[in-house]
């Protein structure tokens, strides 16, 4: 007889899920129609952040001071003042090998390339 | 722009961690020359380095007088702290008058001890960390390390602090005329966690237009409108990047921006003049987008119109401020946004942001419900610009 699997799955409400994260986002140079000036990589995992900012902010947002009284703000006067918002708080760069306008093969880092971590701002 | 009267204010008494929403000092005083300087100095130091390493909580007490066992004894109120702070350090100040040939033999000769008043403490003898001459005032000062005595202190849920200061060989002139010529102070560092309780806030906010409308002044302004500008702020700083190579070569990269290199004929410059024409053709589009891009919009606070002026020594205004408007997709030009920003929005779906991209820190200078003088430090409280990100 098949032992039954040991433990439920943790199942995330459908608001937690929809929390301040970093999220899966692939640049495909391909796509971009760059494939003729970038000669390596062909793409990389840029990644973004996704998702809201509520009011209370849970302390794993990473909000600032700022963001917490923006959220106040917000909640009182939501026509007027924004939400705080799901941005990168690290980043990292990205070194591209592409032919310049004279076909010259060129290695360049290009800073705030990748986005390594996200939070309420 | 407009905010609300009653969360600004509830939000400051939060800041400032009074409980009543609105205290009375029953007996106002003016603290000693010396008190005052020191925290003027540090002040001073916190704007300057944003923050400090001794922590982000600072409180100069001054004394009352006690008697303990049938002798004078140096009384500090440290009630209330922080549940969740660290004592970083503590010092006990003592001035000596008459800056002459004498004061460094009388400044060897003056003692400190902490006073045990709880059954689980120990008696200590403080240890001096600094006797010399004060470069700002024309006096004499001792300086011991109080930590210890401190932290025993806050560890018992002690609400004071007890020292006594002796002179060697000599009798002690009594405490009350001690405290008005050599005024001793007792200045606690502290670390705390400190951030915005925003249930409190919302609930004493509700609390109080509930009972305003209770009363019938309904027709009372809500919203404070004093000085409502944009603050737009074309300069940006960098987001923190994470291994990042330290070289001038790769600073000099890092200012290059996503377009350069990547098969753009024109140059940037010429982009934005093409750009910039196009727009100018327009008056209604320039307008509309100086209004609905991203830019920094807020008002300036002031505490004296909340009545805080009577605790806040420093700041006498608060900025509060916030991004607002819209990033471009995709964005035309490259001036305001990060690399990751612009690929962002030429590819992906989710939208790109206008966002703070730099943050400093709100410094309050102020006596608290007890008298005491504090220096608090709110890390990451103020825009400085604004930004997609």
């Amino acid at each position: 007889r098949k032992n039954r699997k040991k433990g439920r799955k943790h199942h995330n409400t459908e608001a937690e899920s929809n929390l301040c994260r970093r999220t899966d986002f692939y640049v495909d140079f391909d796509d971009l129609n760059w494939q003729d000036w970038i000669m390596a990589p062909k793409g990389y995992d840029a990644y973004q952040c996704q998702g809201s900012c509520p009011n209370p902010m849970p302390a794993q947002l990473n909000a600032t001071n700022h963001a917490i009284i923006q959220s106040l703000l917000h909640s009182l006067r939501p026509d007027e003042v924004p939400p705080p918002c799901c941005v990168p708080t690290e980043t990292s760069p990205l070194s591209i090998l592409y032919m310049d306008v004279d076909k010259v093969i060129v290695i360049r880092e290009y800073a705030d390339m990748r986005v390594e971590s996200c939070g309420c701002r | 722009a407009k905010v609300d009267v009653d969360l600004i204010n509830e939000t400051i008494r939060d800041l400032l961690h009074f409980k009543s929403s609105d205290p009375n000092v029953t007996s106002f005083h003016r603290s000693s020359h010396t008190l005052t300087e020191h925290m003027k100095n540090l002040y001073e130091n916190f704007i300057d380095e944003d923050s400090n390493e001794d922590g982000n909580l600072v409180r100069a007490i001054e004394p009352a007088v006690g008697k303990f066992e049938g002798q004078e004894v140096l009384v500090f109120d440290v009630e209330g702290f922080d549940s969740h702070e660290s004592i970083m350090r503590a010092e006990l100040h003592f001035y000596l008058r008459r800056r002459d040939s004498f004061a460094r033999r009388r400044s060897r000769q003056i003692r400190a001890k902490s006073v045990c008043v709880n059954e689980y403490c120990r008696q200590q003898t403080l240890k001096k960390i600094r006797v010399g001459g004060d470069e700002n005032l024309e006096e004499y000062k001792v300086i011991w390390d109080a930590t210890k005595s401190v932290f025993d202190s806050y560890h018992l849920d002690a609400k004071q602090a007890v020292f006594r200061i002796t002179r060697e060989h000599s009798k002690m002139r009594p405490y009350a005329e001690m405290i008005r010529k050599s005024t001793p102070f007792l200045v606690i560092y502290s670390k705390v966690n400190h951030t915005l309780d925003t249930v409190s806030v919302m609930k004493q906010t509700e609390q109080t237009k509930r009972k305003r409308r209770d009363l019938g002044n309904e027709e009372l302004r809500e919203y404070y409108n004093y000085n409502s500008i944009p603050l737009d702020n074309d300069d940006r700083e960098p987001i923190k990047r994470k291994n990042g190579k330290k070289n001038s070569l790769s600073e000099e990269i890092s200012s290059e921006d996503v377009w350069q290199g990547f098969g753009e004929e024109t140059s940037r410059e010429e982009r934005e003049r093409i750009a910039n024409e196009e727009l100018a053709n327009d008056v209604r589009v320039v307008l509309l987008q100086n209004k609905n891009r991203c830019h920094k919009e807020g008002v300036l606070v002031s505490l004296k119109h909340f009545g805080w002026d009577r605790y806040v020594i420093e700041p006498k205004t608060i900025e509060t401020s916030f991004c607002k408007g819209k990033c471009a997709k995709p964005m035309l030009t490259s001036g305001k946004a990060s690399n990751h920003a612009m690929l962002q929005s030429l590819f992906a779906a989710e939208p790109v942001c206008c966002a703070p991209t730099n943050l400093k820190s709100l410094n309050f200078w102020y006596r608290d419900e007890k008298g005491r003088t504090v220096i608090r430090n709110y890390s990451k409280m103020l825009i400085g610009s604004c930004s997609c990100l």
